[in-house]
């Protein structure tokens, strides 16, 4: 008499399903955490020069100072997000936006306010962006030339996608 | 009537079940050597389509497409805080981001910020630095102009300082492109007029 193989039962291939979906199941849950740093800022935007963005702090109950030392990411990551504001339209030039690490600007993934982006950009990408590694500082820096006005205000802000648990 | 055997075929294209159609003759011979040559073909067919190697490879197919979503997923990212000083009542107030004007002193300005990527309000946050008395504020994610209720965070007299709503599908969308920002609703009755507050919205831009 002829039978099945064992291959087919249904028992056998729900344990097969049920063990690589747990698998999956665990990398789901395990995935890096999406941070978004910021507001990094400049006040009064040079003309042409390259300017790290500051983070605000409160130096009194009411008044406020910068600062543009970074985070320290204790954990890898890649920029999957950047994004610039100002009070006012750009007039003339580019201003743009990118991240910092350790010091160093990356033009790998940038916003820039420009002619057709004059109050405010962004640019989202999963594989773009800079890395970087454990113990590293995040920031952002402006880039401008021939940028006016020269009274605009700018923010940026950063979203990083830290590297799965 | 001569041996039929027939295969069907799932949806994968993988043969899965088998059906046999025979005679029986009086004396039982037919049934039982062709039924049972029927069977060996029909396994071996089987065997070919069903190996626990093609199962495990069907699986982890459909696994690792599974997986790349979940890799290609929208960012999420929370956005502010927007800022209003001293809600006044029964007005619908654009909230600021703050800007530094010069090295220490701040302004605001309520343009929104333009995302470039679709995507949808997963969470709003208002919070307050003094407890309502009477009335509602309401924060409201505003797209382009447009103030939109579908996810909102009230303070009330049962939310007097903070509140906040979360929703991965009741959240209003946006387009590429828009505008994002903020408003504060107030009702005619709301009190103090001297709360100040703020407003943060997480959004979940869409699915690479």
């Amino acid at each position: 008499m002829v039978t099945s193989p064992d291959i087919y039962d249904a028992v056998v291939v729900d344990a097969l399903i049920t063990a690589e979906v747990a698998s999956r199941i665990a990398g789901i849950a395990n995935r890096g955490i999406d941070v978004t740093l910021g507001p990094f800022y400049v006040n009064d935007l040079p003309a042409s020069t390259s300017r790290a963005a500051s983070l605000g702090y409160f130096d009194s109950p009411t008044t406020l100072t910068q600062n543009s030392y970074g985070v320290k990411m204790r954990r890898a990551g890649r920029l999957v997000g950047i994004m610039i504001i100002a009070d006012a339209d750009r007039v003339s030039g580019t201003a743009t936006a990118m991240i910092r690490v350790s010091g160093s600007p990356s033009t790998a993934m940038t916003a820039a306010l420009d002619g057709s982006n004059k109050r405010s950009n962004s640019v989202f990408s999963l594989s773009d962006g800079a890395t970087f590694a454990a113990g590293q500082f995040i920031g952002a820096n402006i880039v401008t030339a021939d940028f006016a006005p020269v009274t605009a205000n700018a923010q940026v802000w950063l979203t990083v996608r830290l590297d799965d648990f | 009537m001569p041996l039929k055997p027939t295969l069907e075929q799932d949806p994968w294209g993988a043969t899965f079940n088998a059906h046999i159609e025979t005679s029986i003759n009086l004396d039982g011979t037919l049934k039982d050597s062709a039924i049972n040559s029927a069977a060996t073909t029909i396994n071996a067919a089987l065997n070919a389509k069903y190996d626990a190697t093609v199962v495990d490879g069907l699986i982890n197919a459909e696994a690792t497409s599974r997986i790349a979503e979940v890799d290609n997923r929208g960012i999420d990212f929370t956005f502010g805080p927007f800022f209003v000083n001293d809600v006044p009542a029964n007005l619908s107030t654009p909230a600021g981001l703050p800007y530094f004007n010069t090295a220490t002193a701040l302004s605001q300005d309520t343009t929104g910020i333009r995302i470039w990527r679709a995507g949808r309000v997963v969470g709003i946050v208002i919070s307050s630095d003094a407890d309502v008395t009477a009335g509602t504020a309401v924060a409201r994610i505003r797209i382009t102009g447009t103030t939109f209720s579908a996810l909102t965070a009230t303070l009330s007299t049962t939310n007097p300082r903070s509140n906040s709503a979360f929703s991965v599908s009741s959240g209003s969308t946006f387009t590429t492109g828009s505008y994002i920002g903020a408003n504060v609703v107030t009702s005619s009755d709301f009190a103090p007029i001297t709360m100040n507050a703020q407003i943060y919205l997480i959004l979940r831009l869409d699915d690479f």
